[in-house]
């Protein structure tokens, strides 16, 4: 008769844990390129926009070393003037991801980078 | 032995009772559905928006609200950039957003974009959807005899539920049986053999047919779980709240964040409603008498008077003993009148032989007491005429024709009904600021203005008064009141509203804090009063957090 009533409060505290983790994560910062850097999954991504078209984002895995964005693929959401901007971003030479926006992207854009690894992991950035 | 076969009797009696009892009633309602499973979620946040996302059938619900307030989002254009593309919602209640998404069925984890662009503002929240492997059945274990009762009782519900003839027909059979054994057992000089046959034949004919005898084995009696259609709120064992966005809007949840503001210090102090001194007045009478009405009748309770009107008068009433002394004193002034009159004549008459001074001294002395006499005689005559001192509205007191007035007792109290002053006890010597607040007991606040502190000790304290500011409507004399008046100091800590403190259950002070999406722990605080409507958080609370600030009573009664 205990094991609904246990299995309930098990998920109800799992579910919990998983809120208590959410809140945490993704607390935009200055990095080393001039971009704001967040957590994706278990990599930190910086996305560096100027004021032009070009987007560029820097990967870093758990201890800030540069991660090259060989074999990765990408795509960006990202809100300017109120409205949605979807490209993709391609690894380049320097080993980062680059992409063309339709429009300027100011350097303190609102949005999100959705990553995929070369091992099928995804992870998403928020901005 | 009779008595052995009558308790038989009586039991089979009353087990076709009891089916009959059964017969096509049903159970009560039944037993509420347990929330076993909460539907698979996540929540996003940024800081101007907060997204929980609700994957149920092949749907999923998003629930926008504000991240400060925790309103619902209405009217925004929502996307969501999903594993199998871009779906765009639609509102099908305010601030919720349906996504048709039949791969939310499937297990597995899905990275969500959500793009909110509303008047409040635009974002992009992200999220990871994790729909879990459904959960293994439970396998129950049971004895033997758990098995076989409930497979008894699964057949009896089921024949019962199918309305099977047979239970009737098995009840009524019981019934004459009973009857037939009551009929044999009561005639003593039947044979023994007669007796067991008679209990043989009623065995047998109550025993099921070996053909219906089949006991149906508990083909899986559990119901499979229906799909919850709603979330139900939950307290945690460590006292937080499960509480899910639906019932968040039903109670009405808003949360304020909590920033540090630095107020005045204030002190809350007991008083009660008086009615300004300026403005208010005592009709009384100087001595006793009988109350008569003036013209136009006495005013009534509540009736407005204006400064000087006459609103009664009072005849001097005359006691017995005073009377008879009064007439006593006529008398002998009458006496001694007559004596001086006489005496006065006689001299004139001898006005030679007599001083001219005694003649005029007795003049004098008989004008006197003809003045005593009429003043003496005049006496029932002074009625007393009672005057309105101020303007005012007759707040307390009845007058009625004929009615003793004594000195010093009120007739009438007149109040300015526009001009009240609140009169509160201090217990502390504090120095207080010009500013304060009254607050009645329904919550009601009015503005004050310190006035004066008494000096001298009223019961252990001090008498401090304010003036109501303004129009004050429905104030009355003598309506008790908490006064909330600012002292220099200042002190610092978090507003929140007065509504958002409650009581917990050891009777300490606590808050409700919305720590995510859908989850609320309270905090024990220290409060300190402030004005009607909100207090001061002076402990427990930091900036930066969401308190509930509407719904948290609400909140309070999830078990």
């Amino acid at each position: 008769m205990s094991f609904p009533k246990l299995s309930r409060r098990v998920s109800l505290a799992v579910i919990g844990s998983l809120f208590a983790v959410a809140a945490h994560a993704h607390e935009p910062r200055p990095g080393p390129n001039g971009g704001w850097k967040v957590d994706a999954g278990a990599w930190h991504a910086e996305l560096v926009a100027d004021g032009t078209t070009t987007v560029v984002v820097h990967l870093f895995d758990a201890g800030d070393r540069p991660v090259s964005a060989e074999g990765w693929s990408a795509n960006a959401i990202l809100l300017v003037d109120g409205a949605a901007q979807r490209f993709d971003l391609a690894p380049d030479a320097d080993g980062r991801l680059t992409g063309t926006a339709a429009v300027a992207v100011p350097k303190d854009v609102k949005g999100a980078i959705q990553l995929a690894a070369p091992d099928g992991t995804t992870a998403q950035a928020k901005y | 032995m009779r008595l052995l076969w009558g308790v038989v009797t009586a039991l089979i009696f009353a087990l076709a009772g009891a089916a009959n009892a059964h017969e096509g009633h049903d159970h009560g309602a039944p037993p509420p559905p347990v929330s076993t499973t909460i539907a698979p979620r996540v929540e996003a946040a940024s800081t101007t928006f907060e997204a929980v996302v609700v994957a149920r059938g092949t749907e999923m619900q998003v629930f926008i609200d504000s991240f400060a307030t925790n309103e619902p989002v209405t009217g925004a254009a929502v996307e969501i950039d999903t594993p199998t593309g871009i779906l765009a919602g639609t509102e099908t209640e305010p601030g919720v957003y349906a996504f048709a998404a039949p791969w939310v069925a499937s297990p597995g984890s899905y990275d969500l974009a959500i793009t909110v662009i509303a008047d409040a503002g635009f974002d992009v929240l992200v999220g990871s959807l994790t729909i879990p492997a459904p959960p293994a059945p439970p396998v129950v274990e049971a004895s033997t005899a758990e098995v076989l009762a409930a497979s008894v009782l699964g057949d009896l519900r089921a024949r019962l539920s199918a309305r099977d003839v047979s239970l009737a027909v098995v009840g009524g059979l019981g019934l004459l049986i009973g009857v037939v054994m009551m009929l044999v057992l009561r005639r003593p000089r039947r044979s023994g053999g007669a007796k067991v046959a008679a209990i043989f034949f009623a065995v047998v004919a109550a025993a099921p047919e070996p053909g219906k005898a089949e006991v149906a084995v508990a083909n899986a009696a559990l119901p499979a779980p229906a799909t919850a259609t709603r979330d139900v709120a939950q307290r945690f064992p460590d006292g937080g709240l499960f509480v899910p966005k639906g019932t968040q809007r039903v109670l009405g949840i808003r949360t304020l964040l909590t920033v540090n503001e630095k107020h005045g210090r204030r002190i809350e102090l007991p008083g009660r409603v008086i009615p300004d001194p300026n403005a208010s007045g005592y009709i009384q009478a100087s001595l006793e008498g009988r109350l008569v009405a003036p013209e136009g009748g006495f005013p009534q309770l509540g009736s407005v008077v204006k400064a000087g009107q006459l609103v009664a008068i009072v005849e001097p009433t005359i006691g017995a003993v005073d009377l008879a002394d009064r007439q006593q004193q006529i008398r002998e002034i009458e006496q001694q009148l007559e004596l001086v009159t006489k005496r006065l004549e006689r001299g004139r008459q001898l006005s030679n032989a007599i001083a001219k001074t005694e003649i005029e001294e007795l003049e004098i002395e008989q004008e006197s007491l003809i003045a005593q006499r009429d003043a003496l005689m005049s006496l029932t005559d002074i009625s007393e005429s009672l005057i309105a001192p101020v303007e005012g509205v007759i707040a307390a007191g009845q007058a009625i024709a004929g009615q003793i007035a004594s000195p010093g007792v009120t007739v009438y109290e007149i109040v300015d009904p526009d001009r009240f002053w609140v009169e509160a006890l201090s217990y502390r010597s504090e120095t207080l600021g010009t500013e304060a607040v009254a607050v009645f007991a329904d919550g009601t606040t009015v503005d004050l203005a310190y006035q004066g502190t008494g000096l001298a000790d009223q019961g252990q304290a001090v008498p401090v008064r304010f003036s109501v500011v303004g129009q004050a409507e429905g104030l009355r004399a003598g309506q008790l009141l908490r006064v909330i008046a600012a002292t220099p100091a200042d002190q610092e800590g978090i507003v929140v509203p007065r509504d958002a403190v409650l009581r917990g259950a050891n009777g300490q002070l606590v808050v409700y804090i919305k720590t995510n999406a859908e989850r609320f722990v309270q905090r024990e605080v220290r409060v300190e009063p402030l004005d009607g409507d909100t207090v001061l958080v002076v402990a427990g609370l930091e900036p930066g957090l969401r308190v509930v600030a509407e719904g948290a009573e609400l909140l309070n009664q999830i078990r």
